[in-house]
């Protein structure tokens, strides 16, 4: 298969994850939906990598997984630290965080 | 040599920021503020030491590359964490470090018994490290970093005080508009990359004329996407939402990120970015009348504010109008000359405004203040100074910097005589708001404050028969504000 | 043989991704994400790259996706169906509005993505990739990735691993329980990274669970320097004592 077909594929994913970003509420979901961007990205970055034949884009993509990780337990600890405090887990209703 | 000196003018505020963030709790009493300023005076000084360095050299030989680290050479793209020590970025380095040593040494007081004292004294440093690295990047992947930094900083410090809703919300408002300019910046670097081939400013700039035609599409696209970022981060119209709401912030940040260093960025990428804007009229173009329309908006407006620190506001997003318009019309030595005089009035105006704030108990509003000149003379005299110098009045600074990008303006012929007719027209309202400012808080009837300070220090204040006004109290140092 | 695979595993990514956006449960939209996650690996592998389909299975779907488990179990148990407003709750404001301006604007972007790369200008993208020379250190083996992570792309590989220390110390942080805004006792017991250089009573697993108030109480901490103010230690210390932000 020509990489270009990889290359639609990542572009359907990300462009899913991008829909799903703006239309769920549930913050959990946003995130989920945040993931699917990030696969989208390292698809394409894996493609790109075998286009060229030097590993750059699987090292990337291998740092971009490292980050997504980082970034789910951040978000995830937020969420957990909302849900104790009683407040609502919908994106529309928490805007501003104080304190 | 040189860039060592360039090296250190970075490493002293990171320092400054790292050791202030993590001893906030331990540091006892003003020591966060010391250790804040003595970075960025070590930052200053190592500044001096790269101008001094680079006295000597023919106009040929001043530019300077130092890079650290080869990030990413593949593909190619050359991704090197490199700076570029040249006149330009040298002129950058002094002011922001000059006047961020000035302001942090009146932080060192303003922000006293401030719950947030050490954090503040993070984030500031933090701020100069940022603007220090978007003027000494060396290739479009460092300004691109610093840009965001900096937009990053700007809204950390604006929703400083972060119980106040209308705070966090002014904070968030900045750095969404800021984030449409980082867009902006990095698709037209992708235009400009596209042809150029490589990252690097020096290897751009040469190849620019060699694989660009003047007036082709790409360039001209890139560089209307530069403007995009230039117009957020220095707050011209129509991106110019964010400024009066980040008064929001205390007023030593309002006097170095939106008045100084941070607003001033756009007019430095313009600059920066010359060899691409040349062969780009019609970019230039758009940036003339954009930064023309927003000096006269900008001053008509701050006609009729009644709160001083958004006329002041107002007034930066006006001079930063007469910047850009400078420099788009090829003025780059005028638009940059008044860069640094703006930097210096408008740092004097806002401080100042700082301590008749801390006067009248964190009222801002010119409507209850009058009759100051008694009781603060110092403050006053600082304020005509500041004043005298926005209007353009020889021999104060400003005069000369307004002066060279209207002649500049002027000469360029054809319609630009409209730019020129309105940038004299812009200077009278300069000149009308700024003392409207000055008269009606300093002159009249003194109010209960002035009357207080007159006799000294609070002095009515200890004699039980004096009724208190009663006023709505925005936090100041004094005030218990939020937590740190 | 390869194309065939290559579409089974298309249509699992993008059914996963689908599923994830549109269902109503969140602990289903989990599930379609390791789906997704897996379906991935098998692309992954298609284009060569054994090392990283590897980690993606046992970082991405095997880790991080059972860190989601753990928190949707815990929280998300608020049910919104795409169309409609919540199970729980009524609907504060009118989704429809958002719903199609988020698929036209996802649609637009899906357009000019294919464009970009589809585009009859781009042929650098046909084609099926450089050839390789297979062997112990070959493309995509972990040899060869390891090699990369610690030559070229060294300061990329530490600032990664710092980010992951930040990250697992601020997660600690996030997620630790507090008692709302007690500001006095906060101040006193708040944690900075100083605390790692100064230590406080010999670290026991008292002072862990309980904090150094109730283990100086007891006489094994070092009494404090000024009048009792007492610092927890840097780990432990959080379930039990009453100190937080």
């Amino acid at each position: 298969m020509s990489i270009a077909w990889y290359l639609a594929v990542s572009a359907i994913v990300f462009c899913t994850g991008a829909f799903g970003v703006m239309v769920r509420r549930n913050p959990l979901v946003v995130l989920l939906c945040l993931e699917l961007m990030l696969n989208g990205a390292n698809l394409s970055l894996i493609a790109f990598s075998r286009m060229w034949g030097n590993g750059d884009g699987q090292v990337l993509a291998i740092i971009v997984m490292t980050v997504a990780a980082c970034e789910v337990c951040i978000g995830l600890g937020m969420i957990v630290a909302i849900h104790r405090r009683r407040l609502p887990i919908d994106v529309d209703e928490l805007r501003e965080l104080q304190g | 040599m040189t860039t060592t000196y360039g090296w250190l003018v970075l490493a002293f505020p990171l320092l400054g920021t790292l050791i202030t963030g993590a001893g906030f709790k331990k540091l006892p009493g003003r020591s966060a503020g010391w250790i804040g300023t003595a970075a960025i005076g070590l930052a200053f000084l190592a500044a001096l030491a790269t101008l001094i360095s680079l006295q000597g050299h023919t106009s040929d030989h001043r530019q300077f590359v130092s890079s650290l680290w080869n990030y990413a050479s593949t593909v190619g793209i050359d991704a090197q964490m490199s700076i570029l020590v040249d006149p330009l970025s040298v002129f950058m380095i002094l002011v922001v470090t000059g006047i961020s040593t000035t302001i942090h040494l009146y932080s060192v007081s303003y922000l006293d018994e401030d719950k947030g004292y050490a954090r503040y004294f993070a984030y500031l440093n933090f701020f100069v490290f940022s603007m220090l690295l978007l003027v000494l990047a060396g290739n479009f992947l460092l300004l691109i970093v610093g840009w965001a930094f900096v937009g990053a900083a700007s809204y950390l410090l604006i929703s400083f005080w972060y119980r106040r809703t209308t705070a966090t919300k002014a904070g968030i408002k900045a750095f969404v508009i800021n984030v449409v300019g980082d867009v902006g910046l990095v698709l037209g670097t992708y235009f400009l990359f596209k042809h150029t081939g490589t990252l690097d400013f020096l290897k751009a700039f040469k190849a620019a004329p060699n694989v660009f035609t003047s007036g082709e599409g790409d360039v001209t696209a890139g560089c209307l996407l530069l403007l995009v970022g230039a117009f957020a981060k220095s707050a011209q119209i129509p991106l110019h939402t964010w400024l009066p709401d980040a008064m929001e912030g205390p007023t030593p940040v309002s006097a170095l990120i939106h008045a100084a260093t941070m607003v001033t960025a756009g007019v430095y990428l313009i600059a920066r970015m010359h060899p691409f804007f040349e062969l780009a009229p019609a970019a230039q173009d758009v940036g003339a009348i954009i930064g023309c329309a927003t000096l006269v908006i900008a001053a008509t407006i701050a006609l009729a504010q009644t709160d001083i620190k958004r006329v002041i506001a107002y007034s930066t997003m006006s001079q930063i109008g007469y910047m850009i318009m400078g420099v788009s019309v090829g003025a780059y030595a005028a638009g940059m000359f008044h860069l640094m005089t703006h930097a210096f009035f408008k740092a004097l105006l806002f401080m100042g405004a700082g301590s008749i704030i801390g006067a009248m108990a964190g009222e801002q509003s010119l409507d209850k203040m009058k009759g100051f000149k008694k009781a603060m003379p110092f403050t006053f005299a600082c304020f005509v100074i500041g004043g005298l110098a926005l209007s353009g009045i020889p021999p104060f600074s400003g005069f000369f910097s307004k002066d060279e990008i209207l002649l500049v303006t002027g000469e360029r012929g054809g319609w630009h005589w409209a730019l020129y007719v309105l940038g004299y027209f812009g200077a009278f309202m300069t000149a009308i708001y700024t003392f409207r400012m000055i008269f009606r808080a300093f002159y009249g009837d003194p109010v209960q404050e002035a009357k207080e300070l007159e006799g000294g220090h609070l002095h009515t204040l200890l004699s039980p028969s004096t009724p208190r006004p009663a006023r709505s109290r925005t936090p100041t140092s004094a005030s218990p504000g939020p937590t740190t | 043989m390869s194309s065939l695979l290559f579409f089974i595993a298309a249509i699992g990514v993008i059914a996963g991704a689908i599923g994830v956006v549109t269902l109503s449960n969140p602990f289903y939209s989990v599930l379609a994400l390791v789906a997704h996650l897996l379906s991935l690996a098998v692309l992954f592998l298609l284009l060569r790259a054994e090392f990283v389909a590897a980690a993606q299975v046992v970082v991405y779907a095997g880790a991080v996706m059972v860190l989601y488990v753990f928190v949707v179990a815990y929280v998300g148990d608020e049910e919104q169906s795409l169309n409609g407003g919540l199970t729980r709750r009524p609907r504060a404001r009118s989704a429809d509005g958002r719903k199609l301006s988020g698929a036209v604007f996802a649609g637009a972007l899906l357009v000019e993505l294919l464009i970009a790369l589809l585009g009859s200008g781009l042929k650098a993208v046909e084609g099926n990739g450089a050839p390789y020379a297979p062997g112990p250190r070959a493309f995509g083996t972990p040899a060869y990735i390891g090699n990369l992570l610690l030559t070229r792309f060294l300061l990329v590989f530490e600032a990664a691993s710092l980010l992951l220390l930040i990250a697992a110390v601020g997660g600690v942080v996030l997620a630790r329980r507090r008692d709302g805004l007690n500001e006095e006792e906060h101040d006193r017991d708040r944690l900075t990274p100083l605390d790692i250089l100064r230590p406080h009573g010999t670290g026991t697993m008292v002072e862990g669970v309980e904090g150094l108030a109730l283990a100086h109480a007891r006489g094994t901490a070092d009494p404090e320097e000024d009048g009792g103010a007492s610092r927890a230690p840097v780990v432990g210390g959080t379930q039990a004592s009453g100190g937080g932000w």
